[in-house]
């Protein structure tokens, strides 16, 4: 499975790739929309977890541009907070939505399923 | 004033407290994911240790140094969002302007960064106080940056300086374009005219509408005036 990761704060995504790529998952990130948007055009993935508050781009925005570009690829929207209004936008939008901080194994586990349903 | 302005006034108090505490626990958030993840990547490199894999073992003074910074920046965020709550505490003292400016900026860093602009300080040459309501101030200083933040120009940068003008301060947000009066508030801020009259505090645009100016009188120093 390969993974596009994709938050504004650094220290979160890399060490998330890392821990991904010890459980033989293989992760790229990037901090903002337009570095993700150049790694999808160069790069396919299964799956884009995508935090929905980033400056810049909101994550439900990115996702939009993403699928034109990548119309199979699979999202996983991530929130700070599971605020009525985020889950509303995120469950609408993406096949699921997690809470911040994460349970690695459920974002593993919860990306097979949006994977292989 | 009329009583429908003095509820404007409270609604708009009530709002400015959510949407500042929304901020702050966004960001308090924000570093217990992160340090959630260093966590996490010390247990994994440690279990791979404990496997017979060679691990640097630099990677883990690394990361929790990493996870100190990230301590200490949630701890900052707790002190502003005690000092915010207790803003409430005094209704009228003398307060030093550049102070509580520089305080407001901390307070919307996250929010200026979602407009993809920087807040930056102009420091004044000199200390200029004013006697008013700080929990007010903070208000108004904080829906200026807001009004800054809609307007901002293609450099994405607002500088904030403060001034002593004849009745009282000025706080100058600069760095803006296409700013013309009256100013026009963002919908959701539409209480802000209630507060100002309160203050006696009124906003200006510089003529190219580059700049925001906020005039807040001291009344202190106005009712002084009035006795000599």
């Amino acid at each position: 499975m390969k993974v596009l990761l994709v938050d504004d704060e650094e220290e979160l995504v890399t060490a998330l790739a890392e821990r991904l790529s010890f459980r033989g998952i293989d992760a790229d990130w990037s901090t903002s929309g337009n570095e993700a948007l150049k790694l999808a055009r160069a790069h396919t993935y299964d799956v884009a977890v995508l935090d929905i508050k980033m400056p810049n781009i909101s994550g439900i925005d990115l996702k939009k541009r993403l699928e034109k570009m990548r119309p199979d690829m699979k999202y996983i929207f991530l929130t700070g907070h599971g605020s009525e209004e985020d889950f509303r936008a995120g469950s609408a939008e993406a096949s699921q939505y997690l809470v911040k901080p994460l349970d690695i194994e459920v974002l593993i586990e919860t990306m097979r399923e949006v994977v292989e349903p | 004033m009329r009583s429908a302005d003095w509820r404007a006034i409270a609604r708009e108090e009530i709002r400015f407290f959510g949407d500042v505490s929304a901020a702050i626990s966004h960001e308090i958030n924000n570093r217990m994911a992160v340090i959630n993840e260093k966590a996490g990547l010390l247990t994994d490199l440690s279990v791979m240790m404990a496997q017979g894999r060679e691990i640097d073992v630099d990677r883990f003074e690394v990361q929790s140094k990493k996870i100190v910074d990230q301590v200490r920046l949630a701890k900052e965020t707790i002190r502003n969002l005690n000092r915010f709550a207790h803003s409430v505490d005094v209704e009228h003292t003398r307060i030093e302007a550049a102070e509580l400016i520089e305080f407001v900026v901390a307070l919307y860093a996250r929010k200026a960064a979602t407009a993809e602009a920087t807040l930056c300080l102009f420091e004044s040459p000199e200390s200029v106080t004013i006697s008013s309501n700080p929990f007010f101030l903070e208000i108004l200083i904080g829906r200026s940056i807001d009004i800054a933040l809609s307007h901002v120009d293609e450099a994405r940068t607002v500088t904030i300086g403060v001034a002593a003008a004849k009745e009282g301060i000025t706080v100058k947000l600069r760095g803006l374009a296409g700013l013309t009066e009256p100013i026009e508030y963002p919908e959701e801020h539409q209480e802000v005219p209630a507060l100002l009259e309160c203050l006696g505090a009124r906003y200006r645009s510089e003529p190219e509408g580059a700049a925001l100016l906020l005039e807040i009188p001291d009344k202190e120093r106005m009712s002084q005036g009035r006795t000599a």
